[in-house]
C-alpha cells in the first residue's frame, strides 16, 4: 500500500534458545483512520507483534514506519503510542484522574491545557464522575475505559489494543467492543487490536490480520476473511465449518464437480483450478435440511446430535461416514437424533480453498 | 447468648495468650525495674530507688562513643543496603540472565551460616587490607548481613507490581528514570521502609561480626555493652536498655503511623 500510515515489513522476531521466529517476516499496512485487528491462537505472534509496533519488544529484522518516518529503534516513550493492556495496568498509587494526566504531565503540557484535557478524556468515556476515584474502586469494565482514556488523551499516532476485553464478562464485552468502535470512529484514530476471539475482530474491524505460527496467513475485509478463506487454517479458525476434500471430476460453465469420499459428486461454483485435487468449505448455515426446492448438492443422512440454542439449532448429520455440520433457523421442535433428514446447499453456498 | 464452651474457650485462650506475652516480656520487665534501683549491683527486687544510673549513663564516655559510633553505622549501612539491594532486586525481577536462580538462592536463602563464622571470616579478609578497626571495615562487614534482606523484601515488592503499569509509562512517554521514580519506587515503598528498617536494627544490634572486626579502634554499642558487663556488675546496662528500648519502639510507631496513615489514604 503506498499510502500507508503504518508499516510493517519484514517484521521478524527470533529469540535464543527457540527455533521457531515467534513472529516471521510480518508485512501489514495499515491506512490512517483504519481499525485493523490481528486475530489468531495464542502463540500465534499477534501481541509479539503489537509489542514490537509499540516499542516494547525490538524486532530482530525488519521495519517499522509511522507516516513514512522509520521509528524501528526509537525507545519506547518517544513513539507516541497509546497502549491498552489486557491486565488495566492502571497505577495503583494514583487517582483516575492523575492516571489519565500522567502522560500530558510526561509532556510537559501546561497545567490548564492538561485539566480541560483529561476532563474531555474522561468525558469521552462517560466517566468524567469518577477523577477522583481510588484506582481500586473501580470495576473492570470502568478500569477499562480509564485506561482507554489515559492511551487516548496523549494524542497517539497509533491506538494499540491487547486483548483489552478478555478480563471482562461477555455482556460488558460486548458493552465495551462498541464503545472502542464508536470511539476509534469519532476520533478517527488509526488502530491495531489483538485478539483472540474472532466475534470481537468480525464487528470490530475494518480489515482482519490472520496469524498463525508467527506468519501472516490472511489479511481482508472480515466478510472477505470469512466467506473467502485463503486456506484450510483460516477456514477453520474463523468460524465453524464443513470441509470436504475430493478429487476433480469435472467442469463447465464455471461449475466445479468433485468426487468425495462418502458425499458422491458435489458441484461448487469455483474459478479456475487446474489442480487434481481440491478442498471445498461449506458452512454449516448455509446447509439446508430438508430442502423444499431443488439444490445443485442434495444428500441423505442421519441425525447424530442436535443442540438447541434457540435461535438457532446446531445439527450433525451422518452422511455415509462423513459428518456434516448443519444450522437451521426458525428451526421449531429440534430434530430427533436417529432421524433420516435430507440435506443440501446450492452451487454457490460453497468454496473451494485455494491452498 | 453466649455457651458455656465458649467461655471456657474465650479464658483459656485469654490465660494463654497473658503467659505468652509474659514469657516474653518478663525478661524486659525486670530490665526496667533493675534500672530503676538504687543497688550497685544487679539487684531484683530493688530495696531502694534511683535514677543514679541514668545520670551516670549520660556521663559514661564509651557508652555515648558507642552510641554515636552505632548509631552513625547504622544509617550509613541502611542508606547503601538500599541502594545495592533495590539495584540487585531490579535485576533479578526485571531481566532474565544466566546464573539468575543461583544468585536469587543466595539472596533468599536465610543467613545459615554462623555469625562465629562469618566474623571470622570477614576478621581473615579484612585484616589483611587494614580495614580491621574502621568504619569502612565495619560497613562492609554489616553490608553482608543485611543486603539479603533488603533485596529480599524489595524483590517481594517487586513481585507484586505489575510490569505492564511500568510498560504504560514507558508508552505515556515516561523515561527508564523518570518510570522508576514515579512509577515502581511509590509502588514498592512498603518493601523499601521494610528493608531499611531491618537493615538498621541487623546493624545496630550485632554484636557477634562487629566484636571480630573492630579491632582495638572504634567500638559499636553492642561492643561496649557486651564488654561493659564483662567486667562490671552495676545496672547502668540495665538503664541502657531501657533507653534503647523507649527508642525502638517510638521509631516502630512511626513507621507504623507513616505506612499505616498511607494505606488510610489510598482507601479515602
Amino acid at each position: 500500500m503506498e499510502d500507508a500510515y503504518l508499516a510493517l515489513s519484514k517484521l521478524t522476531k527470533t529469540y535464543p534458545n527457540q527455533s521457531r521466529s515467534a513472529v516471521h517476516d510480518v508485512d501489514i499496512d495499515v491506512a490512517r483512520g483504519e481499525f485493523i485487528s490481528l486475530l489468531g491462537p495464542s502463540g500465534c505472534g499477534k501481541t509479539t507483534t503489537l509489542r514490537m509496533i509499540a516499542g516494547l519488544i525490538s524486532p530482530t529484522s525488519g521495519h517499522i514506519r509511522v507516516d513514512g518516518t522509520d521509528i524501528t529503534n526509537r525507545p519506547v516513550h518517544r513513539r507516541d503510542m497509546g497502549l491498552v493492556f489486557q491486565s488495566y495496568a492502571l497505577f495503583p498509587h494514583m487517582s483516575v484522574g492523575e492516571n489519565v494526566d500522567f502522560g500530558l504531565q510526561m509532556r510537559r503540557v501546561a497545567k490548564s491545557d492538561r485539566r480541560r484535557r483529561v476532563a474531555d478524556a474522561l468525558d469521552m468515556v462517560h466517566l468524567a464522575h469518577l477523577a477522583n476515584r481510588r484506582v481500586s474502586q473501580l470495576s473492570g469494565g470502568q478500569a477499562q475505559r480509564i485506561a482507554l482514556a489515559r492511551a487516548l488523551v496523549i494524542e497517539p499516532t497509533v491506538l494499540l489494543l491487547d486483548e483489552p476485553l478478555s478480563n471482562l464478562d461477555a455482556k460488558l464485552r460486548e458493552e465495551l467492543r462498541v464503545e472502542i468502535r464508536r470511539i476509534q470512529q469519532e476520533t478517527g484514530i488509526t488502530t491495531v487490536f489483538v485478539t483472540h476471539d474472532q466475534d470481537e475482530a468480525l464487528a470490530m474491524s475494518d480489515r482482519l490480520v490472520v496469524m498463525s505460527e508467527g506468519r501472516v496467513e490472511q489479511v481482508g475485509e472480515p466478510w472477505a476473511v470469512y466467506e473467502t478463506p485463503k486456506n484450510r487454517f483460516v477456514a477453520d479458525f474463523i468460524g465453524r465449518t464443513n470441509m470436504f476434500d475430493g478429487r476433480v471430476a469435472g467442469r463447465s460453465d464455471g461449475v466445479l464437480r468433485l468426487e468425495a469420499e462418502g458425499l458422491g459428486t458435489l458441484s461448487v461454483r469455483a474459478q479456475q483450478t487446474d489442480r487434481a485435487t481440491a478442498t471445498v468449505m461449506v458452512r454449516p448455515h448455509r446447509v439446508r435440511i430438508d430442502p423444499a426446492e431443488q439444490m445443485a448438492n442434495e444428500l441423505k443422512g442421519r441425525v447424530v446430535q442436535s443442540s438447541y440454542l434457540g435461535d438457532v439449532e446446531s445439527v450433525v448429520i451422518d452422511v455415509n461416514g462423513v459428518r456434516v455440520l448443519a444450522e437451521r433457523t426458525h428451526s421449531g421442535r429440534p430434530l430427533t437424533v436417529g432421524a433420516t433428514v435430507g440435506l443440501g446447499w446450492g452451487d454457490a453456498d460453497a468454496y473451494v480453498i485455494p491452498q | 447468648m453466649r455457651s458455656l464452651s465458649e467461655a471456657i474457650y474465650r479464658t483459656v485462650a485469654g490465660i494463654l495468650v497473658v503467659c505468652s506475652y509474659l514469657f516474653l516480656l518478663a525478661p524486659l520487665l525486670v530490665v526496667f525495674v533493675i534500672s530503676f534501683g538504687a543497688s550497685p549491683t544487679m539487684e531484683f527486687p530493688p530495696k531502694d530507688w534511683s535514677l543514679r544510673w541514668y545520670a551516670d549513663l549520660a556521663g559514661n564516655g564509651e557508652f555515648i562513643e558507642g552510641l554515636r559510633v552505632s548509631l552513625l553505622l547504622g544509617l550509613v549501612v541502611t542508606v547503601v543496603s538500599l541502594v545495592a539491594g533495590v539495584t540487585a532486586a531490579l535485576a533479578l525481577t526485571r531481566h532474565r540472565f544466566g546464573g539468575r536462580d543461583a544468585v536469587i538462592g543466595l539472596f533468599t536463602s536465610p543467613l545459615l551460616l554462623p555469625s562465629v563464622v562469618l566474623g571470622l571470616a570477614l576478621l581473615l579478609v579484612l585484616g589483611p587490607v587494614g580495614l580491621v578497626g574502621t568504619y569502612p571495615g565495619l560497613v562492609v562487614a554489616h553490608l553482608s548481613l543485611t543486603i539479603p534482606y533488603v533485596v529480599r523484601t524489595v524483590m517481594m515488592s517487586l513481585n507484586a507490581v505489575d510490569p505492564s503499569c511500568e510498560q504504560a509509562a514507558r508508552t505515556l512517554g515516561a523515561g527508564p528514570v523518570t518510570t522508576f521514580r514515579r512509577i515502581t519506587l511509590p509502588l514498592i515503598t512498603p518493601g523499601l521502609v521494610a528493608g531499611a528498617a531491618l537493615s538498621f536494627i541487623i546493624s545496630f544490634d550485632e554484636a557477634v561480626v562487629s566484636l571480630f572486626v573492630v579491632g582495638t579502634g572504634r567500638t559499636t554499642l553492642p561492643v561496649v555493652v557486651f564488654r561493659y558487663v564483662s567486667n562490671n556488675t552495676d545496672p547502668q546496662v540495665a538503664a541502657l536498655s531501657v533507653v534503647l528500648i523507649v527508642f525502638s519502639l517510638a521509631a516502630v510507631a512511626l513507621i507504623e503511623r507513616a505506612l499505616g496513615l498511607k494505606r488510610v489514604l489510598s482507601k479515602a
